[in-house]
């Protein structure tokens, strides 16, 4: 399952432990249910050296619901952005709608499909996603300190990339930012490996949390509704044809040189519908 | 037969799978409660003891209720834990059976949580700068080399050239183990490593060359670090490439590369040998030349003796590779070594031995008022380059915030150009033979002040000869010398260098994010330049014509401030400049010496501003001041080739100029429509021109001092996207406009304006079949304008194609056509190439095949014209033939 995990005696051993894991997520499903109290956590989502953005997530009766905002925190002075900001101006990979918006995950602890917003060319929809499940591996002995949280490893393969996160057992909540969670206890660190990885680290807990989920479902029920595999085809579509418009203005000399389909910026690097790459090899 | 037998023990296999583990396999089940009440959301564990990892865990559900499953028996943990609850351990003893434990907690524990604000001080801070990616992850197992690897990291992309670019940023170097072998060349290691010792890939962003420098210098460079697997250090690994013709005429090119990386020491072994026209020195000139000026306390670099004597072809816009007859050697060994963790050694060597021959043939016609004639040259030249050259570096540091660096090098660079030269019908050769040494030396210091602020402090010293003998069997110059019975004509050179430089640079990055730069700067140059004409009699007497040498020395200490300050706010940014320098200046000739001491203000002003969130506007203003260099006061003339004699001012003199630069940009790569303008004007307060003697036999060009030469250029480059083609239209619009003046003997004062005009119109595909095309038409005009007008114009054309034919195999068909203007009533000509290549890339056997025709319609003259103030020229070079060579490259 994992590089890391201990030496797997035989292919045998191997089929035990995968049947451990789909059993135990199976279960996770189902328990999610009662939470007494409203958890709120606030996460600080950094996609790239350009940006960072606060995603709130609030965890009560086995619905969580992720809210990332849709303006960047103000540029950490501290750590000098005006750089980053220069160099990435005129490259940045930012479709230029006009119009943000907030994302928003809102997932059921005892369904696998859950539900989102996402934007495409300014029009706000959304978007149901048959999510796959997460298959944690949580055989490592590494941990860590996060703020005061002693936290520990797992990693998981999640749409053709790797994520790594680091839980702290303290919090006994199976709760993470965006679609993540289902560990032992509350996401402290996550990010996914690759050139362009996305951080997400925990920044505030609330417990227990008096205030309301600042979400207008009256709205958001009423954008219109699309399936994740015809959003993605879109915004896809939408990518690619900018890609396209800077590829057709680079020199070339030899060939085609820029592979098209692995520029996809998010966590998401391959989705169940399309075929295999690299990264599930 | 064979794949039954598969099936049936697959089948198998899967049935005893099933049947074993599940008897394995006990669950422990229960319901959780609080005063009755069952609580959901409560994890539940099992561990050996409370300090082990998980065996298991599950989180109760709404009506209390958790099951576990573990294979694991005998003593056992069970831990309970919910917010708002105590944590509640029960001990177990796990055998065959199932078990159901329900449990009752109690109120209390972790109540409440509020506002844990994680001050980190983030873990993975420095993660923002450096990704790490685990290499295995992107292995399909056809990867060959490094590069191939890195063609699939997402982010990273790799040109045709070689170029690795993280966004459209090009990498600094490509480290090994933290150990940097070659600079900006890293291709050699990227293309002929393989990828098989590879662990990690590190993506260093913000990197900074000096790491004390690290966040404090204003950085957008970007590095690669390769980190090797633990059993595949200290191996020998390399790749060997052949490619050849298997008919005559024969063409080939090799190369090995062996490398061997250990923890403590690296070595790295490169031999290339060619006459297909390709320099293999290329891949390594710039450790010959490396030193970057923009970076903090970086001195001393262009510092070179000057070239009085170059017969380089000069062909711009046209494959130099098409006209070299040649045969390329290179033998390059380089070692990196880490004795202590203090301490680094590194030290590269390498030998070229080079022979190049180019076969030209010039007419020159010159038509300026009474001055009418052509010359007509045929000329083979051969050079046969010889260069040794080693370098190294140590670094130690100090402690944690100081390093000691000290890098040096020596070469001993010989060159020899042979001209058999046909000139105006008779038989000439000339010969310039050049065996000269280069030393230049490095010690710097960084010192790391705080997190914020560093200075680096470096001391340079320089030494070079380049020492030239010059000779022509024939004579020419019986109008200009008025001397007859010669029989050979030679000029010996004695050029030397030594330089000193010191500096000290303070770099500071504010909070606010502005960035500051104070540098001190000291720099001590001593230039000697002896030339001694000869003109050879037939009864071997030497006669030395006077006004035809020199022995001059130029010795210069310049002391100087330079202060940079750049405002970065949301919208715009800054940068005021300022360098003011105290020069004192000797200059000597036979003897006598003249002083000289000034100052040099150059201030500079540029600006970015971000008018709305599709347009940016730039400009810069800037004033600058220079002193002559030792070339612009040689009093008397020397020779600089077969019919050229040029001498300078004679005396010292500051050169002042004032420049403004305006551009605007529209858009990005990623819009559709994509511009870029700019306009710029350049008044040089004082110019060096010249002042001619033209005859068809000699050319005597005097410098002379002038004032106000005004130049003005403006660019257009307008990209458009067009949805319905899949293509970018791409227009581009250039001028260039200058007024200055220039003496002729005889003809007197001339006001010369130049002209030159571009435009250009190239299409580029993007679609989606395997097919893609780059097309387009580039025409050029130049005039000089005087007492008459001169025009010429160039035309180019190409169409590249390039088809995918199936996964590995490529082929790739360039086709140009170039065209010049009539000249000398002889009718434009237009010449057509066409190169066609296949590669197939065998990943699976680690092999890349490849096929390749050069020169198909097998052209084998270009014409090349130009014009200049003075005269108009048509240079034919003769090209390599139409060949076909088959090519193989294996790593291992």
């Amino acid at each position: 399952m994992s590089k890391q995990s201990e030496p797997l005696g035989s292919l045998c051993l191997f089929f035990k432990k995968m049947k451990y894991y789909l059993l135990f997520c199976l279960l996770l499903c189902a328990s999610w249910k009662v939470q007494a109290q409203k958890l709120h956590v606030v996460y600080e989502y950094i996609p790239s050296a350009m940006a960072t953005f606060q995603e709130h997530v609030y965890f009560e009766n086995g619905i969580k619901t992720a809210i990332r905002d849709s303006i960047p925190v103000k540029a950490n002075t501290e750590k000098g952005k005006g750089s980053e900001e220069e160099v990435s101006s005129s490259f940045s990979l930012v479709l230029g709608s006009g119009i943000n918006y907030r994302h928003i995950v809102i997932q059921r602890s005892d369904k696998n499909e859950l539900r989102e917003t996402g934007a495409v060319k300014g029009t706000n929809y959304l978007v149901t996603d048959q999510f796959p499940g997460l298959l944690w591996n949580t055989n490592y002995r590494d941990t860590d300190t996060i703020g005061k949280f002693v936290c520990h490893k797992a990693t998981a393969n999640y749409r053709g990339s790797k994520i790594v996160a680091y839980y702290t057992n303290d919090i006994p909540v199976p709760a993470g930012p965006y679609k993540f969670g289902g560990l032992p206890g509350l996401i402290v660190m996550l990010y996914n490996e690759g050139a362009n990885p996305n951080y997400w680290t925990l920044q505030k807990v609330s417990y227990p949390y008096e205030g309301s989920v600042p979400l207008n479902k009256g709205y958001i029920y009423s954008l219109p509704k699309l399936s994740l595999q015809d959003y993605i085809k879109k915004s896809d579509a939408l990518v690619e044809e900018q890609m396209r418009i800077m590829e057709s203005k680079m020199p070339a000399i030899k060939g085609v040189t820029t592979e098209r389909t692995k520029v996809r910026g998010t966590v998401e690097q391959i989705y169940e519908w399309e075929p295999k790459g690299p990264h599930e090899k | 037969m064979k794949n039954s037998f598969w099936w049936v023990g697959l089948v198998l296999f899967f049935f005893l799978l099933d049947f074993m583990p599940s008897h394995a396999q006990v669950s422990i089940r229960g319901k959780v409660t609080s005063n009755g009440r069952p609580i959901g959301g409560v994890r539940v564990d099992l561990r050996r003891d409370s300090t082990s990892l998980f065996l298991a865990y599950t989180f109760t559900d709404s009506e209390g209720q958790y099951q576990l499953r573990t294979e694991h028996t005998g003593k056992m943990a069970l831990h309970l834990k919910a917010l708002g609850y105590e944590p509640t351990v029960r001990e177990i003893e796990l055998g065959q059976a199932d078990m159901k434990i329900d449990v009752a907690l109690v109120a209390g524990g972790v109540e409440r949580l509020q506002e844990i604000v994680i001050h980190a001080k983030r873990p993975y801070k420095l993660s923002r700068d450096t990704i790490e990616l685990n290499v295995q992850s992107y292995l399909q197992g056809e990867e060959r080399t490094v590069e191939d690897l890195l063609r699939k990291i997402p982010g990273l992309n790799v040109g045709e050239d070689g170029s690795i670019k993280v966004g459209d940023k090009e990498v600094e170097k490509v480290m090994i183990e933290g150990d940097d072998f070659f600079e900006k060349g890293y291709r050699l290691l990227t293309q002929n490593m393989s990828v098989k010792p590879l662990d990690k890939v590190q993506v260093l962003q913000r990197y900074s060359n000096n790491k004390h420098l690290k966040g404090i210098e204003n950085s957008d460079k970007v590095a690669l670090n390769l980190q090797l697997k633990e059993d595949s250090k200290s191996q020998w690994l390399g790749s060997v490439s052949a490619s050849g013709t298997l008919t005559k005429p024969m063409f080939y090119q090799g190369n090995v590369s062996l490398m061997n990386f250990g923890k403590k020491n690296k070595y790295y072994l490169l031999g290339s040998a060619n006459n297909n026209g390709v320099d293999a020195v290329s891949s390594i000139n710039n450790l010959l030349y490396s030193g970057q000026a923009d970076e903090p306390g970086q001195i001393g670099a262009g510092v070179n003796t000057p070239t009085l004597i170059d017969y380089t072809p000069d062909l711009p816009g046209f494959d130099y590779k098409r006209t070299n007859f040649n045969r390329d050697r290179l033998l390059s060994f380089n070692t990196i070594l880490n004795p202590t963790k203090q301490l680094k050694v590194k030290w590269l060597g390498f030998v070229n031995p080079t022979k190049k021959t180019f076969y030209q043939n010039r007419v020159q016609q010159y038509n300026i008022a009474d001055i009418q004639f052509t010359n007509t040259e045929v000329d083979e030249l051969n050079k046969r380059i010889d260069n040794y050259f080693s370098k190294w570096e140590l670094q130690y540091d100090i402690g944690k915030r100081s390093t000691l660096s000290y890098n040096g090098s020596i070469g001993s660079l010989e060159k020899q150009d042979t001209h058999n030269l046909l000139f105006n019908g008779s038989s000439t050769k000339e010969l310039t033979r050049t065996k000269g040494y280069l030393t230049n030396h490095n010690l710097s210091y960084t010192y790391k002040l705080s997190d914020r602020e560093a200075l680096v402090s470096s001391a340079r010293w320089i030494k070079q000869g380049s020492p030239l003998d010059y000779s022509i069997d024939r004579y020419y110059y019986e109008d200009l010398f008025q001397v007859g019975g010669i029989s050979e004509v030679s000029q010996h050179v004695e050029n030397n260098l030594q330089y000193l430089g010191f500096t000290s640079h303070y770099v500071r990055k504010q909070k606010g994010g502005d960035f500051m730069e104070v540098a001190f700067v000291n720099e001590y140059k001593d230039q000697e330049l002896t030339t001694d004409f000869v003109l050879q009699a037939d009864d071997k007497t030497g006669i030395h014509p006077s006004g035809f040498s020199n022995q001059v020395g130029l010795v210069t200490n310049n002391t100087s401030i330079i202060s940079k300050y750049t405002m970065k706010r949301r919208k715009w940014e800054w940068t005021p400049q300022f360098h003011a320098g105290f020069v004192h200046s000797g200059f000597r000739t036979y003897g006598a010496i003249r002083n000289r001491n000034n100052w040099l203000l150059s201030p500079r002003l540029s600006t970015k501003w971000e008018i709305h969130s599709k347009g940016k506007l730039e400009a810069e203003f800037s004033l600058k001041q220079t002193n002559t260099e030792l070339m612009d006061v040689i009093p008397n003339y020397y020779s600089t080739g077969i019919r050229q004699f040029v001498k300078g001012l004679d005396d010292m003199a500051t050169l002042t100029s004032s420049g403004a630069l305006l551009t605007y940009t529209h858009g990005n790569m990623l819009d559709r429509f994509f511009a870029n303008l700019s306009v710029g004007y350049q008044t040089m307060f004082d110019y060096i021109s010249s002042q001619s003697m033209i005859n068809p036999n000699f050319n005597l060009a005097a410098q002379v001092l002038l004032k106000n030469k005004k130049r003005t250029f403006y660019k257009t480059q307008l990209n458009y996207y067009l949805k319905p083609v899949n293509g970018n239209f791409k227009l581009d619009i250039g001028a260039d406009f200058s007024d200055y003046q220039a003496n002729v003997v005889g003809v007197g004062e001339r006001k010369i304006h130049t002209g030159s005009l571009d435009y250009g119109l190239s299409f580029r595909s993007v679609w989606k079949s395997r097919f893609n095309l780059h097309t387009g038409y580039r025409m050029q005009m130049t005039t000089f304008s005087s007492e008459r007008k001169n025009r010429l114009k160039n035309t180019y054309g190409f169409l590249n194609m390039f088809v995918n034919v199936t996964k590995g195999i490529q082929a790739n068909l360039n086709n140009e056509a170039y065209r010049f203007g009539d000249f000398f009533a002889e009718t434009s000509k237009t010449y057509y190439f066409s190169d066609f290549s296949l590669s197939y890339d065998a990943k699976k056997i680690k092999t890349r095949f490849e096929i390749s025709a050069k020169n198909i319609f097998n052209t084998r003259q270009f014409k090349n014209a130009v014009i200049t103030e003075t005269y108009q020229a048509v240079t034919e070079y003769r090209l390599l033939p139409r060949y076909v060579a088959l090519g193989v490259d294996y790593s291992f």
